[in-house]
């Protein structure tokens, strides 16, 4: 059931979804990579060694996190590690990057003081505060464990995997995969769902060759995993509780995963891509228990039937009617997947009508998104690119395994390709895998931060010539989680209505900016903002500014 | 290296490296020249090679060859699908929609055309012009599956689930086994409110789902593509064999069917094509021999058994064949050509010819022709019912006048009956 004050949001919405069109004559969407400047030197490893391990095609993610809580996002790069044949190390050995942003345009590699630069394999993370402290701390799911990092608020984090009970040795052969916190019993405390992709040995790795050239294998070879729900026990530990809520009996190959409220009755459903076969959409159920609805809702398969090779999974509302859509990626030869949300937990694929899968089929992409850059209140949509086979070229002249990304944008009701006019993005061609969207200098302009796999990351700034307003909002829980994970923000202007929800753990194995952002149009003032927090309270603001980040406190 | 093979006919040979898949991309090119050298310049050979290039990943290769046979051969809507498949897979959309357009002009039954170009104006957002191509290509192949499950899903797509229901209850039908065909149904049904329908499809996606090869069962474990070169290998001496039959190069062709055979001996298109080969060059034994190994290795598909039988009535192999013939209608009763070899080797050996009249007379009963009245006229008299084969060579003879075998038997039953001057 709808809760009444998200029906007005909704109804608002449908109202006004006649007028979402973009303005008219945009100008183009433009970015900068100002990695090097920055002062940014990470350089990512898969820790390949010529064998082909298959674990070394999905490395990795990243998150932006703001640890020091000075209100603006660090970023932390996480990394592969050696694999067994491969050149020894260079001193010290490849680990996870934290990088503090200065503020000013550069960045400081704070990782040696962080106690994040943890030997690992690090595949996948999610940012948020577990313990309601005050402080954003870190959960990375790596190949062969998982570790729970506590941010201590002194720029420092200690490994409290243990004491959280999230150690298990089980997962010593295990390719961690996408993870998110969510509070989905709503008791104010952020509970972890964590999804696997597959289990795999070294020692058993099966080589493979396509005309005799060594490539990976694909992941059908190796055992399925099923994904965990670890619930917060209010005291700084978990208990696994996925088989009494309905998680653990389903066997997947876990890749993205995105927690979001997609039937807006106020409780958390969590969506699990899968790789080469169909994906979960697990329906929180509002008594701890979940219902797997991937084939009766639409989104296990694209709209003919077919399994995709999900890599990435995201959420946005791309055409402005209140509900939150998915976008997926997915391996070569398959199309980007727009599903919209029709309501009563019934999607659409509309990627054919849209456009959205324009240009992708040749790709095989990873990070996604659907992100207004150009703050005009249509949201654009990014997908990272890059193959998983290194030798690709040998063997397939259609595509390549470095790539250029896609930046689409909507114009007339369908996506076009603006790839082309973005500066710097048009010139990464990379084998990306992660990537994330948030405002790294607060002029709220959404940036983007790109892990490229056995490269360096790309770190993009917003340069985008617009007169748009925009808001930013740093929400925080006081009865809800810290975080405010879940809350859902309904916010006019000028007649126009925008909703989204704060979400950890999004996108390809990766952990996005926790601020909502809004881009307004010409908008120069917000007329109503309203949240729902899960603590199950409404909030509502009348005329606030725009142009700035506005901190939010969740009042009783 | 060199592999030589001369075909028995003796009259022209070719010569290929040894095929391995270390060194596949050595054959494939030394074949590619060998197709060129032997077919000549002309719009199939190009357009041959151009499936072997995309086959083997190499998409701009496949487009310049295309393009090469269709400079030859404008007019060949077949080669400007093909053209149109491959700018698809390169979102080449507009691209794609102009070839295809010209394809269907050129000859509007062209295969898949009207669906490909449908799905391309869809995919260019002109829902209408698909819908129009879409109408089109059922029009032409009403047991078109996919047209219909892509139709249903436009149909969907565009709030008409009823519209849509009616395509796609058809695609399940015509293809009960498909995942994607319930899939849709499933989600037509619960957009229209039907939700006992819907109910009944996703209980049906379930029963398909759990038949389905889990994705380790489905994964190749083979972990080598070497299989599916010697398939693309195969699948070029079959489609050369093809073009060399047609240029009457006879024994060029025997020898790609066999190096067809050799590479992917599990393929069995080869095979049939060379039995009819020999079957046509006189070669009956081997044909025989051939259609036998067919027939054991897919002892569902009847066609072997049929064939194999009609080899050896050629070969006066009478018993053989009847045993042939008697498998086949254990297996399918009606099965026509069965019946109407069975009849004619009991009247060939002049044994069961009661079975054979009865043969004949359920023959005539579902497939009423002049041939099969001829055959029935036969079974009468050998049968001893000579007024009867009179009458029924009389409806050979009726309905097709102008066959004279028909008529000279029909003239030598009037003599034997003594109604004939």
């Amino acid at each position: 059931m709808l809760r009444p004050l998200h029906a007005v949001c909704l109804a608002l919405l449908l109202a006004c979804a006649a007028a979402q069109a973009a303005p008219a004559g945009p100008g183009p969407i433009r970015f900068r990579d100002i990695t090097e400047a920055a002062g940014i030197h990470f350089v990512h490893t898969d820790g390949s060694s010529g064998r082909h391990y298959f674990v070394e095609t999905i490395a990795s993610g990243l998150g932006l996190i703001d640890f020091d809580g000075d209100g603006y996002m660090d970023i932390l790069f996480l990394n592969g590690a050696p694999l067994p044949g491969a050149p020894q190390p260079a001193q010290p050995p490849a680990c996870c990057a934290l990088y503090h942003n200065n503020r000013d345009g550069t960045f400081t590699d704070v990782t040696a003081s962080s106690g994040l630069g943890v030997p690992g394999y690090a595949l996948a993370c999610v940012v948020a505060d577990y313990d309601n402290d005050g402080h954003e701390d870190v959960f990375i799911n790596y190949y062969g464990g998982q570790r729970l990092f506590h941010n201590n608020g002194n720029g420092t984090f200690t490994d409290v995997t243990v004491k959280a009970g999230l150690a298990d040795p089980s997962l010593v052969h295990t390719v961690g995969a996408g993870c998110l916190f969510l509070d989905y019993d709503r008791d104010g405390y952020l509970d972890l769902f964590v999804s696997y992709y597959v289990e795999f040995d070294t020692a058993h790795n099966k080589p493979s060759t396509r005309g005799n050239v060594p490539n990976y294998i694909p992941p059908g070879n190796y055992p399925q995993r099923a994904s965990r729900l670890y619930h917060n026990n209010r005291d700084g530990t978990f208990t696994d509780v996925s088989l009494a809520a309905g998680i653990g009996q389903h066997l997947g190959y876990g890749m993205g995963v995105v927690s979001a409220d997609f039937d807006g009755d106020g409780w958390p459903d969590i969506y699990v891509g899968n790789d080469v076969m169909g994906n979960f959409l697990f329906h929180n159920k509002k008594d701890g228990t979940f219902e797997e609805i991937g084939v009766p809702a639409g989104v296990a398969y694209d709209g003919y039937g077919e399994p995709q090779g999900t890599m990435g999974v995201n959420v946005g509302d791309y055409d402005g009617d209140g509900r939150f859509d998915i976008i997926v990626t997915k391996y070569q030869d398959q199309v980007n997947t727009l599903y919209r949300n029709l309501g009563n937990l019934q999607f659409q694929d509309v990627t054919v009508q849209t456009g959205a899968g324009i240009n992708s089929r040749h790709l095989v992409t990873w990070g996604c998104g659907l992100v207004d850059f150009d703050n005009d209140g249509v949201p654009e949509l990014f997908t990272a690119a890059g193959h998983l086979q290194d030798t690709v070229e040998q063997y397939d002249k259609s595509t390549t395994y470095k790539e250029r990304s896609l930046l689409l944008r909507q114009r007339g009701g369908r996506f076009v390709d603006i790839t082309d006019e973005s500066g710097a993005l048009a010139k990464m061609v990379e084998s990306s895998r992660g990537a994330v969207f948030g405002d790294l200098n607060n002029d709220g302009k959404i940036d983007i931060v790109v892990l490229n796999a056995r490269s360096r990351p790309a770190v993009l700034i917003n340069e985008t010539a617009t007169s748009n307003h925009w808001v930013l909002l740093k929400l925080v829980g006081s009865r809800s989680n810290r975080s405010a994970v879940g809350a859902l923000a309904c916010l006019t202007a000028g007649g126009r209505t925008w909703i989204n929800e704060v979400r950890a753990g999004r996108g390809y194995q990766s952990a996005e900016d926790l601020r909502l952002h809004f881009g307004l149009g010409t908008n120069a003032a917000i007329d109503r903002l309203q949240v729902n927090w899960p603590s199950g309270l409404t909030n509502v603001w009348t005329h606030l500014p725009v142009d700035r980040v506005l901190r939010l406190v969740e009042a009783p | 290296m060199l592999l030589a093979f001369a075909s028995p006919l003796g009259a022209e040979t070719n010569t290929l490296p040894e095929f391995r898949v270390e060194t596949a991309r050595d054959y494939f090119l030394a074949a590619a020249r060998q197709g060129l050298a032997e077919a000549g310049t002309n719009a199939d050979t190009f357009f041959i090679q151009a499936r072997l290039q995309n086959n083997l990943g190499q998409p701009d290769g496949a487009e310049k060859l295309a393009r090469q046979a269709l400079s030859l051969a404008p007019t060949r809507a077949d080669i400007e699908i093909f053209l149109g498949g491959l700018l698809i897979h390169q979102d080449r959309m507009e691209e794609a929609a102009a070839g295809l357009r010209r394809a269907v002009a050129t000859d509007a039954k062209v295969e898949n055309g009207q669906r490909l170009l449908a799905m391309i104006l869809e995919r260019l957002g002109d829902p209408k012009g698909a819908e129009a191509a879409f109408t089109e290509a059922i029009r032409q192949k009403p047991r078109d599956d996919m047209a219909r499950l892509f139709f249903g899903r436009l149909l969907l797509d565009q709030g008409r689930a009823r519209e849509a229901i009616a395509h796609l209850e058809a695609a399940c039908q015509l293809d009960p086994e498909s995942r994607n065909n319930r899939y849709v149904l499933y989600q037509a049904q619960t957009r229209a409110g039907d939700a006992a329908g819907a109910r009944q499809s996703l209980d049906k996606l379930r029963q398909l789902k759990a038949k389905e090869k889990s994705p380790m069962e489905a994964a190749d474990n083979g972990q080598t593509d070497g299989p599916k070169m010697r398939a693309y290998a195969a699948e070029f001496h079959n489609e050369m064999a093809n073009l060399l039959q047609q240029q009457g190069r006879t024994a060029l062709a025997e020898a790609h069917l066999r190096q067809a055979i050799a590479l992917a001996p599990e393929q069995l298109l080869a095979r049939q094509r060379l039995a009819a080969l020999c079957l046509r060059t006189g070669r009956l034994a081997e044909a025989k021999e051939l259609f036998a190994a067919l027939a054991r290795s897919q002892p569902d598909e009847l066609a072997w058994s049929v064939n194999l039988a009609t080899v050896l009535l050629q070969l006066r192999d009478y018993p053989g064949a009847v045993n042939e013939l008697e498998r086949v209608l254990q297996l399918d009763p009606n099965q026509a050509e069965a019946l109407n070899n069975l009849a004619r080797a009991y009247l060939g050996a002049r044994r069961q010819l009661p079975e054979a009249l009865t043969l004949c007379q359920r023959l005539v009963a579902s497939q009423p022709t002049a041939a099969n009245y001829d055959l029935l006229g036969w079974a009468f008299y050998a049968n001893g019912r000579t007024n009867e084969a009179l009458e029924a060579s009389s409806q050979a003879v009726q309905l097709d006048p102008g066959n004279r075998v028909f008529g000279e038997r029909h003239r030598r039953l009037e003599q034997v009956a003594g109604t004939h001057p």
